[in-house]
């Protein structure tokens, strides 16, 4: 079934029991539906999010100030020659909008995946972390351009961008070992 | 052995539920048998996050039965209450024991 494959895929950013757990979620859904499965599927990630935050907190802090840190300086490093060469081309701005995308995107993306490299097993919920930890500096702090109202929109674009740079790298993490274990074998 | 940390409620009921089953008990049976004798239908991610506590701290084992076609081809996770997770849920009962004695309920006396 193709819909327990992406659960049991999801479920196992969060949990070592991913296969039973949704082959559970499976058998049941049968006299309960697709909609019970999901919803199913989707509070039992929440609770084992939940569960990894506050069963470690002083890691997760950690691992987000980690990948808070490697966002913004991923960010601001791939944006730095774009910047540069707006400083040679006085009457060219279009590299402005381009270094916003670098750093609202490339940032975060890099960030995520740097999360995700010291995360043990546990992308989604490091991920999570960071977004909060942006979330908690953006109300305690304000946001970085006073005056505009973009602050909602551009948290959830970070998170958005950090979880998804904690799935790559869990998918790249993934194809490393299986072809390590290949070479082994074939070794 | 050392005592455990006192069990929280939710964790009893799932442990006298593995007890309560036996053999047959993995996540979609103990689910069952808690929604029987308790009356509330416990969430799965809440199950299955005190499933892995207790195993965690000992009280409970897993292991994979085999993969079964109406599961798509998944393996059932079967539990079993240690000696130590025995134990721990039969102190926590009977310090629920030592709060109720004495205690007198009007709607029980009268029932």
């Amino acid at each position: 079934m193709r819909n327990a494959a992406t659960a049991e895929w999801i479920l196992s950013l969060v949990s070592d029991n991913a296969a039973s757990t949704v082959g559970d979620l499976v058998e049941e859904s049968s006299s309960r539906g697709a909609l019970w499965f999901w919803a199913s599927v989707l509070r039992t990630v929440c609770s084992h999010l939940w569960r990894d935050l506050s069963a470690s907190p002083l890691r997760m802090v950690g691992l987000a100030f980690w990948g808070l840190a490697a966002s913004v300086l991923a960010g601001v490093g791939l944006a730095m020659p774009l910047l540069l060469a707006n400083l040679n081309l006085r009457d060219s701005n279009w590299q402005i909008p381009l270094v916003n995308v670098v750093i609202c995107t490339a940032g975060p993306l890099l960030g995520g995946w740097s999360v995700a490299r010291r995360s043990n097993g546990r992308e989604l919920p490091a991920a999570f972390a960071v977004s909060a930890l942006e979330a908690v500096l953006q109300v305690s702090i304000g946001p970085p351009d006073p005056g505009t109202n973009y602050g909602f929109t551009k948290l959830c674009v970070f998170s958005l961008f950090v979880i998804a740079g904690a799935v790559v790298r869990r998918i790249f993490g993934a194809r490393m070992e299986a072809r390590h274990r290949w070479t082994r074998y074939l070794g | 052995m050392p005592p455990t940390a006192p069990l929280g409620e939710f964790e009893q009921i799932v442990l006298l539920a593995i007890l309560r089953v036996g053999e047959n008990a993995y996540g979609v049976t103990v689910r069952a048998e808690i929604a029987a004798c308790t009356d509330r239908e416990p969430a799965p991610g809440a199950l299955y996050t005190t499933l892995d506590r207790l195993e965690a701290k000992g009280l409970v084992t897993s292991r994979l039965g085999d993969p079964t076609p109406q599961r798509g081809g998944r393996a059932k996770r079967y539990f079993t209450v240690t000696s130590a997770g025995v134990a721990a849920v039969t102190r926590a009962q009977l310090a629920y024991q030592r709060l109720l004695k004495g205690l007198k309920f009007p709607e029980v006396v009268h029932a």
